[in-house]
């Protein structure tokens, strides 16, 4: 289970911040309905947030998976693909869900215009055959549900400038 | 392609519609501490979930749709006073902070996502905390800038990940 938020008092009495981790998207499109649509892996705004909920048991193989993808964006001759590793990080919660682990894409700033589909990206850089294996390690790796949220970001504040 | 597709398609709405079945739950850490003798419990102060002790923290905050403004002054009133601080960790804090608004919403609210990255270890990153320090003269309940931001949440509040690094790609 995610961990909630806990007062933030400053020594006042106050702020019990419960929430609960982000799944119910309104604006997240299902793609099987609303085939037009692009893909949600596509972001156009200043960065982009993604929480991959994991297996326990599968977190070696969704983080091999990884590696395989930093190696495969390494090796890309690409601008473009030089520019989605620029600013992907990947870390991993301390919290769960459920169970499973939390593992955090924090995609800052995007590569506007770029897919961030971990599959295409697999198939482009080690090909058909083993990008498909590396994707279905990954896919595997999976809980249920598989995404927490998907947020497409629009920079407010930088508190530091 | 087309598999992958479809896949993505399916985790997104494994993603809509799993999300209610998350509220039940305990939290996790209750098991551990329920274990302890009463007075050991007691002893243990239970850490401040503001700061954190990995690499990076995280926090998406629902805000009502009728009070961004009010939110957003709040954010900017705490750069304010980080920046202005006389303390060199806050100013530290404030280099790493960033606040993005989403695109989406959540059961009509706005949503807004805190990065902390990298985080100023034992750090406090309660806006709470930090506006008391500058407000402490200015409690009234209903008008001062803490409870600005108290009433700008929607129900689900705030959720906060403590983040540790798995993988850098640009390194």
């Amino acid at each position: 289970m995610v961990r909630l938020a806990a007062p933030s008092t400053g020594g006042r009495a106050g702020l019990v911040a419960l929430g609960l981790l982000v799944g119910a998207l309104s604006a997240i499109p299902a793609r099987a309905q609303q085939p037009a649509q692009p893909s949600p892996f596509l972001f156009n705004s200043d960065a982009g947030v993604i929480l991959n909920f994991v297996k326990a048991d599968k977190t070696a193989d969704f983080e091999s998976v990884l590696n395989k993808l930093k190696e495969g964006l390494a090796k890309s001759e690409k601008p473009e693909r030089k520019a989605m590793a620029a600013g992907w990080k990947v870390f991993k919660a301390s919290e769960s869900n459920n169970g499973m682990a939390i593992y955090v894409f924090i995609i800052d700033p995007v590569a506007k215009g770029q897919e961030y589909s971990v599959g295409n990206l697999l198939v482009e850089a080690f090909g058909g055959e083993e990008g498909n294996k590396l994707y279905k390690t990954y896919s595997d790796s999976y809980g249920n549900p598989a995404i927490g949220a998907l947020l497409h970001l629009s920079s407010f504040l930088d508190l530091g400038k | 392609m087309i598999n992958r597709r479809r896949t993505a398609a399916a985790i997104l709405a494994a993603c809509v519609s799993g999300a209610a079945g998350a509220s039940a739950q305990p939290p996790t850490a209750a098991p551990d501490a329920q274990r302890l003798p009463e007075p050991a419990r007691e002893a243990t102060p239970a850490p401040n979930p503001w700061t954190f002790p990995g690499d990076a923290g995280l926090m998406i905050i629902f805000v009502r749709p009728d009070k961004t403004a009010d939110f957003e002054a709040v954010l900017a009133r705490a750069k304010e006073t980080l920046l202005n601080s006389d303390k060199a960790a806050r100013r530290e804090q404030a280099a790493g902070w960033k606040v993005f608004k989403a695109r989406e919403t959540a059961a009509g609210a706005v949503i807004y996502v805190s990065v902390m990255d990298p985080i100023v270890k034992d750090a406090d990153y309660s806006l709470g905390s930090l506006l008391g320090e500058e407000t402490a003269g200015d409690a009234d309940p209903k008008t001062s800038i803490y409870a600005k931001y108290l009433q700008s949440f929607s129900p689900q509040a705030i959720n906060l990940l403590h983040l540790a690094a798995v993988a850098d790609f640009s390194r």
